[in-house]
């Protein structure tokens, strides 16, 4: 088998009918030098999207939300100070009135 | 005096606007035009803006007096494009930056982000991370300018990464840690929560080990609770009583409210691996459709593969429309087929539906048949 554009894109074709995504995602990145250089730089393109999506996805959304936790922690902590501060008043009128 | 204060005026009336001239380097009408691939996203762009004549005369070098305003209004969009590109693109190809800020190339970036994904790690040892570098930034200028609704995704995701590998995520992420450490639980806790498939019971048993770390003061709030406290009060006549009940009231219904916060919270935070990481971010966005189309291999396959025959059929109808037969010129004939290719590029688009590396690479190699098949067009 040739490697000419067509003759790569007929065995791509293989795997797509039999519906092998693995093998066509493998035979791509096997044969990825192969191909001419503009159908490469788009592979490589499209490659590096996936990765980049799939590495990106939901993190902003996930450190938003770690913001917020760390946000209402700290609330959290004014809170008990206020509480705390309450039970020493508590304390103190209860020693005065003893 | 008079003419200083007009020099004054002047500079604070120019320094607010933007000079055009000269052009960055590169961007030049001449520069474009002699650069091999750059011209050929600034034919896209001409052709994307209904000036496909407009690009057939630069192609054949034959301009009319009037085309040259035309082209520098052209000019100007694709440089503003190109530039946004390069800044993206900029920061995969630098490795710091100097003293003034401009960056040392480099390529540290893009292995440390290779590293964190198989596929692209194998991509990238096999081309170099040089070229590859080179080959994502002629992408991003050809994307700038023809997909610009996914040329602005990138730019989201490649920011969100950026600031993920500054470390101002990990310095939030760390935060966090710290936080489950002082909330009394282990990790192995956090994550057997987090394994639990029962929302319902995922959620509960996130606040059980929020509260873990309450046990102790909420005992002081219960011995301070107004059931408890108020005879105690009453009794001792203490002013301002009502006052301190509604407070400790509202103060408690407010950690109440903070715990149930927090326990979502720690529901949403990141876990180490990447795989908990998207699963948790389907859980946010309510979308499970994620989990099947996750590679969109299937719905790539639905816009189909390049079919010669039915191309040679589209391209006898479209000839026939366009009376191909009746031109008198290989430039004519040329615009035709030029127009043909460029339409079927769009209903193969309009057709493809998925947006993933499935349907780039489906686009990809639809494209390159085309673009490889045009001595067929007879």
């Amino acid at each position: 088998m040739n490697d000419t554009f067509e003759d790569l894109y007929n065995q791509f074709l293989v795997y797509v009918n039999k519906d092998d995504e693995q093998g066509a995602r493998k035979f791509l990145i096997d044969n990825l030098q192969k191909f001419p250089e503009d159908i490469q730089e788009k592979l490589t393109f499209a490659f590096f999207e996936e990765a980049l999506m799939k590495e990106t996805e939901g993190r902003k959304d996930i450190a938003e939300m770690q913001k917020g936790g760390l946000e209402a922690m700290s609330q959290i902590d004014k809170a008990k100070k206020v509480l705390e501060d309450k039970r020493k008043v508590e304390d103190l009128r209860s020693s005065l009135t003893k | 005096m008079k003419t200083a204060t007009m020099d004054a005026f002047r500079r604070s009336k120019a320094e607010g606007k933007e000079h055009t001239t000269p052009p960055p380097q590169g961007h030049t009408l001449a520069e474009i035009l002699q650069d091999e691939k750059r011209s050929d996203v600034f034919g896209k762009l001409l052709i994307r803006e209904k000036q496909a004549d407009l690009a057939a005369r630069v192609a054949q070098r034959e301009l009319r007096a009037d085309d040259i305003k035309l082209l520098e209004q052209y000019r100007l969009k694709f440089s503003e494009m190109i530039t946004r590109s390069e800044q993206i693109g900029i920061w995969l190809a630098e490795k710091d930056k100097d003293e003034k800020g401009n960056p040392i190339p480099g390529t540290e970036n893009i292995i440390k982000f290779a590293q964190s994904n198989e596929d692209f790690e194998q991509v990238l040892n096999l081309l170099s991370p040089e070229k590859a570098t080179k080959a994502i930034q002629g992408q991003l200028e050809e994307i700038a300018i023809t997909d610009e609704e996914r040329f602005n995704g990138l730019a989201i995701a490649m920011e969100t990464h950026k600031s993920y590998l500054g470390g101002e995520y990990k310095k939030t992420n760390d935060k966090v840690e710290k936080m489950c450490k002082d909330g009394q639980f282990t990790p192995q806790e956090y994550f057997a929560a987090l394994a639990i498939e029962d929302p319902g019971g995922k959620e509960k048993a996130l606040k059980q080990l929020a509260r873990r770390s309450m046990s102790g003061f909420k005992k002081l709030v219960d011995a301070l609770s107004p059931i408890s406290s108020i005879g105690r009060w009453a009794n001792r006549g203490v002013e301002k009583l009502e006052e301190a009940e509604t407070s400790l009231e509202t103060s408690f219904a407010k950690l109440e409210e903070m715990q149930g916060e927090i326990g979502q919270l720690l529901f949403y935070s990141v876990a180490a691996n990447t795989d908990m990481r998207n699963a948790l971010t389907r859980e946010l966005v309510g979308d499970k459709t994620k989990v099947e189309e996750k590679s969109g291999f299937g719905t790539a396959k639905e816009a189909g593969t390049f079919d010669e025959e039915a191309y040679k059929t589209a391209w006898e109808t479209y000839k026939d429309a366009e009376a191909y037969d009746a031109t008198i010129n290989d430039y004519e004939r040329d615009q035709i087929k030029d127009r043909f290719i460029n339409d079927q590029k769009t209903k193969y688009k309009e057709k493809m539906k998925s947006r993933s590396v499935w349907g780039s690479i489906f686009t990809a190699l639809f494209e390159g048949n085309i673009n490889r098949k045009r001595d067929i067009l007879k």
